[in-house]
């Protein structure tokens, strides 16, 4: 469902491509984010995108992207925790309001930033996605 | 529990570590350092904790896998999933950021730094590491390997040479200051 109307902080405005409610979230542009939370898009090490707004990075996982209507779009969930984000839909008007409750970052009950590395024996790519489902301890340690 | 060796020269030499040690566990070699650089880590060791839904468990932070207090409760999260209070307690809102520019410098010379090695040219690993250093001075992975791949006596020869290390430490600090 495309959004008709979008308010932020009370004032009407116009975007090139509308959000969208899909599967219960609401996918923005990803441009559109971008300026929204005043962001520049960045890659991470691994090539993921991230949002930036000074030393302030926000990941964007692969659940929280998404192609629609041929726009690269991110889930403005993924970005209400960091950015201080807060919304309401009323029927198709989206009404977001900025808030100065900003946290960053990699904490506990956070999903961390995914890698992936070469088996020290045979070489082969494990993840650290390939542990969700059970514990995992990463031991990062050095010879030297 | 998946070890995460940190070497810019290679699986050789944490290999007979893992063997000395009786290691089963599934080992991962990271040697350009991805993983300082995804979670601004600049020395190790660190324990990345993850729960089944591959949420953070534990700040990732420093681990000291001999204290008895930190046994216990990975002990306890481990078999009750229950997280221990001092983790909570000491949570950090770790920043995800991006490298600053002398951060960038530092690992592109870490970069060059395991092409030489891998090309078998030490001098000219010691002399881009050199640089990785210089423009990094707070980057323990670089300035360490430095000094391993300087110095292989002091540390793979025997026990561990801690005087030399700090003897090291002081003569760089000095220079820098």
């Amino acid at each position: 469902m495309h959004i008709h109307q979008l308010f932020i902080n009370g004032q009407s405005q116009s975007l090139p491509a509308a959000p969208v409610l899909v599967d219960n979230a609401v996918w923005f542009p990803l441009q559109s984010a971008a300026k929204l939370v005043e962001a520049e898009l960045q890659e991470t090490p691994d090539g993921t995108p991230m949002l930036c707004q000074g030393d302030l990075c926000v990941r964007l996982e692969e659940d929280d992207r998404r192609s629609i209507d041929g726009h690269p779009c991110v889930a403005l969930q993924s970005l209400a925790h960091s950015f201080g984000l807060e919304w309401d839909l009323k029927a198709t008007d989206l009404y977001i309001s900025m808030t100065d409750r900003k946290m960053s970052g990699v904490s506990m009950g956070m999903r961390p930033p995914n890698f992936t590395l070469p088996d020290l024996y045979t070489g082969a790519p494990v993840s650290l996605n390939d542990f969700i489902g059970k514990k995992a301890i990463f031991y990062m340690w050095a010879s030297w | 529990m998946i070890g995460i060796a940190q070497d810019a020269q290679g699986a050789q030499l944490p290999k007979p570590w893992i063997e000395q040690a009786g290691g089963t566990f599934r080992s991962l070699l990271d040697q350009k350092n991805l993983i300082g650089k995804l979670y601004n880590l600049k020395y190790v060791p660190v324990g990345i904790l993850i729960d089944e839904q591959g949420h953070l468990a534990r700040s990732v932070s420093s681990v000291n896998i001999d204290d008895q207090a930190f046994k216990i409760e990975l002990e306890e999260w481990v078999t009750t999933g229950n997280t221990p209070a001092s983790w909570q307690a000491n949570d950090i809102q770790e920043a995800v950021r991006s490298l600053t520019p002398e951060e960038k410098e530092a690992d592109e010379h870490l970069n060059q730094a395991v092409l030489f090695l891998q090309q078998d040219r030490r001098q000219d690993a010691i002399e881009a590491l050199k640089k990785g250093y210089q423009a990094d001075p707070t980057n323990w992975l670089i300035r360490k390997q430095l000094w391993a791949i300087e110095q292989p006596t002091a540390f793979y020869s025997g026990p561990v040479d801690y005087a030399w290390q700090q003897q090291r430490i002081q003569e760089e600090d000095e220079a820098r200051h």
